[in-house]
């Protein structure tokens, strides 16, 4: 009787815990890189320059992980062009992280589609786990202060008004504290798609 | 008869005991001649097997294709090149991508409860079976002998079946 | 056309299998033996409906019908016959659909079987059972799983994109979800027996030792059917994997699992009609797990790569475990006085002692492998973290469970019933221990290493020398028939689960895999062999364009490549250089985007092939054990004490006990 009641229990619990589960979607999204400083990316450029980040401290650095093979990268590529423009001798400027691509792909993919901000080649494979990417587009944004506030996975959210939408919010937070940049709160969502634009 | 049997039951003695001997021996030999220096592609294979591909479900490092995993396993060789231990390297990724990127669970908190639970159950079932033999023991105790009623009913039975 | 016969053929079954069970049901209630032979007819409605509605969508899929949804989906031109022709199972509906035809099959089966015995009413209740669970699978075909839906074709339709690409490129594919289904499904006719028993309180007859071999029949199909799955993961993953502790492989362990527990523990219940709450739990719990593997396969909550279909039929069919359970659980509590059972194990060393053990065992594995699959979902719901549970897991807590069974594989069969002395048991043992220890020494000869894979090894020879001897006893005795029957089949069958667990030892403990980045022409070396690269070979075929590296590792050369599908799948494929002792596979990485340069994956695993040759053995031996014995039993005969009786005169049938006296039987069943 008590085996009886005991795995009727069991079951039961375990009939409630499937019946409520979510069914989601794969590969999990880590935020863990947010809040902390971010890892440093230098190094050689298509353009055949050098870039290195650390050097762009006080600036608004939003960090753009593509490759030319994947569609979210196309989507959002105009968006970013659009971003370099308005903010061309401004403090928010854009490096993109090529990844898993070849060279000349990526250049042919910025010939294509336009843009002339800085793009990393080599060597970007330990960069990209350094910043957590799962899988592409993934784009992030970094503060002045150096540390990473915003991710976005996938094309959702970059757009030239959402990036600088996130930016004005944590340069004028409701509440004015200072130093919005070092606060991560509102980087849990990973996609922001905020357009309440001004 | 009883000489040759015990002969052979000796002899069983010693056979048993040779080949406890032979198995140890057997065993020390294959367990210290394996110096546990493993090579470093080795260490790669292991050590990705137990990291989780982020991108994909349900496959390791190991198994999967996908760009990111194929970079985690070049990191992951270049960190062992460069000298780093094991936990060091899953230490890097868990602050990467969090606890979920190793397939190894935790083996303290509420997560660790899955390592103990199926111990406790194992040996919770086999104590109940230790139970119930030992209720069946005492039940068979406190039979009483056959007496020769019993003996009679059972001799009755068998002349009415025949 | 085919989707009106189609869907013909579902409501049919659908209808019947309503019709018949209630019409059972009253005919049982009124004693009516018309309305009985009645109902009978109108199950057998079910199968020809079931068979309308496959033939139906095969029909649709052959002559590429687009305006079958179904086909339109998973249908094209390109596909090759034999693959078009699975796809009828490729994807939800139409495996639902080969589900309940493989149901009203056993329905039909159990008809023919049972036939003169329909007025039993715990035939009818079986049938009705099964019934039941018709209605529940062709019920799921008139709503969320429904093959059968119509769809406009576009006027510039061209083709459709064929059933998913990784499907179509082995033929084990195609095999192994029959071989499952014919596995799960038929575990349902003996779950059916068991509800009926426990329905009808008749639990002490040898019911269940009838249906015993329909239980065979779907255990070796359900083996043969994992087999087949490890064997296709082995050859199209390219990583050299076989079992990946995925969580929709382990649902389909589990009730294999129980399903073994099962077939072991009713010996018991044959001989001294002990173990039945075991038993009926077992059987319960073995169906059970089949509709929780379902649901978690199909539903989408536990994230697997073998998830390729996501619907909204997840809680129907967790709605359907839950009812099964409650029902199981419920009958089993309700006839809990009816099933203890008038006598006792009297000593652990015992062939009963030993089955117990082994049921433990056996449950304890399955609970394992339960409770890492859905650790994460518990994880999630409590703490709200997400952690993952995989191979490293599973194979640390399961490797001592093996080396138990293994343990309990070389003393159990020795074992007499009732009680054993120590005596005895150093006497039987000792060439069964030599074999181990000779095949452990035979193993560090070799240069196997490690304390783990050495210990496997040697209780592996244990075994294997435990069932050898059983069969050369029984050879010797009875000449070819001492290799057929239940124990001597059960023994070739044990030898192929060792052969397997051997496999697995040798295969995980020495794994050896790299990567490298060859030049054309460049030769290196990777373990003792060497690797050299020739070049890339390209190939346009209907349904896909091929590129392959041609590697020559030792001579031999190997293809491994990429498949481009229409569609746009990429898939790889591995080439595998097999041999008796050890495989060797390559695989490419990334999709070679030029001719001089390729990155190979190659591993290197011993005694691969064991596993297959184990499988084979396995299901060799599951036929062997199949075949009838010289005395054919009555079913109807008890073969333990009719519940409610209290003097113990019953009637044995089969030869007594081997090491007590009659007498002493006798005297301890009067006793209690």
């Amino acid at each position: 009787m008590i085996a009886s009641a005991a795995s009727a229990v069991v079951l039961a619990v375990l009939v409630f815990l499937l019946a409520t589960s979510d069914t989601e979607q794969s590969g999990s999204v880590n935020f863990e890189i947010l809040g902390d400083v971010a890892p440093q990316i230098q190094g050689p450029t298509l353009a055949g320059g050098s870039y290195d980040l650390y050097e762009q401290r006080g600036d608004w650095v939003v960090v753009n992980f593509f490759a030319s093979t994947c569609v979210g990268g196309r989507i959002e590529h105009p968006e970013l062009v659009e971003f370099n423009e308005r903010h061309r001798n401004g403090d928010r400027q854009i490096v993109g992280v090529m990844f898993g691509d070849t060279e000349n792909a990526a250049r042919e993919f910025f010939l294509e589609l336009g843009g002339d901000w800085p793009a990393m080649i080599e060597d970007t494979g330990p960069i990209a786990i350094d910043y957590g990417v799962t899988a592409l587009p993934e784009t992030l944004l970094v503060a002045p202060s150096g540390r990473v506030v915003q991710k976005w996975v996938g094309p959702q959210g970059v757009t030239a008004d959402g990036i600088d939408a996130v930016i004005d919010r944590f340069e004028n937070p409701p509440g004015a504290a200072e130093d919005a940049a070092d606060s991560v709160g509102a980087g849990e969502s990973g996609e922001s798609d905020e357009d309440a634009g001004d | 008869m009883t000489e040759r049997s015990g002969f052979r039951a000796q002899w069983r003695w010693l056979s048993w005991a040779l080949m406890a001997i032979v198995v140890t021996a057997a065993l020390i030999v294959g367990s210290v001649a394996d110096d546990g220096i493993r090579t470093d592609a080795e260490r790669l294979t292991a050590l990705a097997s137990t990291i989780r591909c982020p991108q994909c479900t349900g496959q390791s490092v190991a198994e999967s294709n996908v760009t990111i995993a194929r970079e985690i396993r070049g990191d992951i060789r270049n960190r062992i090149a460069a000298g780093e231990t094991d936990d060091e390297i899953r230490q890097v990724y868990i602050d990467r991508y969090g606890r979920s990127i190793v397939l190894t669970p935790d083996s303290g908190g509420f997560t660790g409860l899955v390592w103990v639970v199926p111990v406790v159950a194992a040996v919770v079932s086999l104590a109940a079976v230790g139970l119930a033999f030992r209720r069946w023991r005492l039940e068979a105790e406190a039979i009483p002998e056959a007496s020769d009623a019993d003996r009679e009913l059972v001799a009755a039975l068998r002349r009415s079946r025949s | 056309m085919n989707v009106a016969l189609g869907d013909a053929g579902v409501v049919v079954a659908f209808v019947s299998s309503i019709v018949a069970a209630v019409t059972l049901l009253v005919a049982m209630r009124r004693g009516d033996a018309g309305l009985r032979r009645t109902g009978v007819r109108v199950a057998w409605l079910v199968l020809a409906g079931a068979i309308l509605g496959f033939a139906a969508l095969e029909r649709a899929l052959i002559t590429r019908d687009f305006s079958v949804e179904y086909v339109m989906d998973h249908g094209s031109h390109r596909t090759p016959p034999l693959y078009n022709f699975a796809a009828a199972w490729s994807s939800l509906e139409g495996s639902i659909l080969l589900w309940g035809l493989v149901l009203a099959g056993f329905l039909g089966a159990m008809l023919v079987k049972f036939r003169t015995r329909i007025m039993d009413p715990l035939v009818t209740w079986a049938l009705v059972v099964m019934l039941g669970v018709n209605t529940f699978f062709f019920g799921l075909m008139l709503g969320p799983a429904d093959p059968f839906r119509r769809v406009i074709v576009p006027p510039d339709f061209v083709d459709g994109p064929g059933p998913n690409a990784l499907l179509q490129n082995h033929p084990l594919m195609a095999i192994h979800p029959p071989l499952l289904y014919l596995g799960y499904v038929g575990f349902t006719v003996p779950f059916a027996f068991a509800i009926a028993a426990l329905v009808t309180g008749r639990v002490g007859e040898g019911w269940l030792v009838e249906t015993r071999r329909w239980t065979l029949f779907a255990w070796g199909f359900l083996t043969a059917g994992i087999v087949a799955g490890a064997w296709w993961s082995y050859d199209v993953l390219g990583w050299g994997g076989y079992w990946g502790w995925d969580p929709v492989e382990n649902v389909s362990l589990l009730p294999w699992l129980t399903g073994t527990a099962y077939l072991h523990s009713v010996m018991i219940q044959e001989r001294r009609g002990m173990l039945r709450v075991w038993n009926l739990s077992l059987l319960c719990a073995t169906f059970g797990l089949t509709i929780l593997g379902t649901f978690i396969t199909r539903s989408g909550v536990i994230q697997s790569v073998h998830a390729f279909s996501e619907s909204g039929i997840g809680p129907l069919f967790l709605g359907f475990f839950g009812l099964v359970a409650a029902v199981s659980i419920g009958l089993i509590g309700w006839r809990g006085d009816r099933l203890r059972a008038p006598g006792r194990i009297d000593s652990p060393i015992s062939r009963e002692g030993s089955f117990l053990a082994n049921n433990v065992i056996f449950a304890v594995f399955a609970f394992v492998v339960l409770l890492g699959t859905v650790f994460p979902l518990i994880v999630e719901a409590v703490q709200n973290d997400t952690i993952s549970v995989g191979t490293p897991y599973f194979e640390r807590m399961t490797m001592p469970i093996g080396m138990v069974m293994l343990f309990l594989m070389a003393v159990a069969p020795v074992l007499p019933w009732r009680k054993a002395s120590g005596e005895l048991l150093r006497t039987r043992l000792e060439w069964p221990a030599w074999f181990g220890a000779g095949s452990l020494v035979l193993a560090v000869v070799l240069g196997a290493r490690g304390l783990t894979p050495l210990i496997a090894f040697a209780l592996a020879g244990f075994a294997a020398g435990a069932a050898l001897r059983q069969i050369v006893l029984a050879t010797r005795r009875n000449g070819w028939r001492g290799l057929v029957g239940r124990t001597n089949g059960g023994m070739i069958v044990h030898l192929g689960v060792i052969i397997v667990a051997i496999a697995f030892a040798a295969s995980n403990s020495y794994l050896r895999a790299d990567e490298r980045t060859l030049e054309r022409g460049d030769e290196i070396v990777f373990e003792d062999m060497t690797v050299r690269y020739d070049g890339l070979e390209i190939e346009n075929l209907d349904e896909k364009r091929v590129t392959s590296a041609i590697i020559v590792v030792d001579g031999e050369i190997l293809r491994p490549g990429y498949s481009q599908f229409a569609r746009g799948d990429l898939i790889a494929t591995p080439a595998t250089l097999g041999g008796f002792t050890r495989d060797t596979q390559v695989s490419l990485t990334v999709l070679p985007q030029e001719q001089d340069r390729v990155t190979i994956r190659i591993t290197t695993q011993p005694l691969i092939a064991w596993l297959w040759i184990g499988g084979i053995l396995m299901a060799v031996g599951t036929v062997f054990s199949a075949f009838p014995h010289r005395i054919h039993r009555r079913p109807t005969d008890p073969v333990s004490v009719a519940p409610g009786s209290v003097n113990g005169t019953h009637a044995t049938a089969g030869p007594p006990p081997s090491s007590s006296s009659e007498e002493d039987h006798a005297l301890s069943e009067v006793g209690s």
